[in-house]
């Protein structure tokens, strides 16, 4: 028995693909367009409400800069902070390694280093240097090997402990 | 005609079963960032292949994309669209990828937050191609015309 909704339906079908080849294209775009849309409202709501969204220039990374949020478990914590510096307090087992002592520091970060594992450094503020100029140092030292510098430096470390 | 018509329930079951799985790993990706879109957006400015801006900008848009994109494969409402975007989206991210590896950044992406991290690129990449696949596959499907429906319902002509 002839279903009579099924062949108007696969007619008009038929006859839209006639009249139109490009109607798949149509389709897609609109629905693409559509999609992108949505996900444009959601977006807007995401930065009016997310509590987990910073504000627009607190979430700035330079070059090899990682936050702290970022940063995964199984990583080789290097402190380049100077010996003053040091009397603030230290990570346990974060590694020395600083410009004045490199060649005896870094001897030590190699024993201790195993291939393959990131290293983070970090320096004494937000605004110091040194953390930059060793992780620059480390990379071209070490090929292959994946190091930044802590966004923030010791004082975002420390506050992020209990 | 048995044998026809198990090939017929065979790949329309690896049909249901691509959808569900290509729709959940875009809502999964999708959900975790829009979670934590400030994670995200460090992830995003990784890459250092755009400027602060447009960083910010893609880090809220696009979990939305991947979580509407997911669930318009998974709904039917959209899916070309969705596996258009799912396309799009994954080839551009595994160009990313290259240039950015290229550009001497090591790098995680960030997709699925700590929950899945990948060994390295090349696995990283055969990922992404497949769903780059798995995706022209189900369009491929999609944009078959629909007359291959019978007319006539069978046994009973």
């Amino acid at each position: 028995m002839i279903d009579g909704g099924r062949v108007v339906g696969v007619c008009w079908n038929r006859f839209c693909d006639f009249i139109d080849p490009m109607r798949f294209w149509k389709t897609l775009l609109r629905q693409s367009l559509a999609l992108a849309g949505l996900s444009v409202l959601a977006a807007v709501l995401t930065w009016a409400a997310h509590p987990r969204w910073p504000a627009y220039p607190d979430g700035r990374l330079e070059f090899g800069e990682i936050p702290l949020a970022a940063v995964s478990q199984n990583v080789v914590w290097v402190d380049a902070r100077s010996d003053e510096e040091l009397t603030a307090g230290a990570g346990p087992g974060h590694l020395l390694l600083r410009e004045m002592n490199w060649d005896e520091e870094f001897a030590r970060f190699f024993a201790e280093w195993v291939p393959g594992q990131t290293v983070v450094v970090y320096c004494s503020s937000r605004d110091c240097q040194a953390s930059k100029q060793i992780a620059a140092q480390l990379r071209r030292a070490v090929p292959g090997l994946t190091a930044y510098h802590l966004k923030g430096g010791w004082e975002a470390w420390k506050e992020s402990r209990p | 005609m048995g044998g026809m018509e198990g090939v017929t329930a065979m790949k329309g079951a690896a049909r249901a079963l691509l959808l569900l799985l290509l729709g959940g790993i875009f809502l999964l990706s999708g959900g975790l960032k829009a979670y934590d879109p400030g994670r995200f957006l460090y992830d995003v400015q990784a890459f250092h292949l755009l400027p602060y801006g447009l960083s910010f900008a893609t880090a809220l848009w696009l979990p939305w994309v991947e979580i509407f994109c997911g669930l318009a494969i998974w709904t039917g409402r959209g899916r070309r669209g969705a596996l258009f975007l799912a396309v799009a989206m994954t080839i551009v991210f595994i160009a990313a990828l290259l240039l950015a590896r290229w550009r001497g950044v090591n790098l995680q992406c960030g997709c699925f937050g700590q929950w899945l991290i990948f060994p390295n690129l090349i696995f990283h990449l055969c990922f992404n191609t497949g769903l780059v696949a798995g995706a022209v596959a189900l369009l491929v499907r999609e944009a078959r015309p629909t007359t291959a429906q019978p007319m006539i319902e069978p046994g009973r002509s």
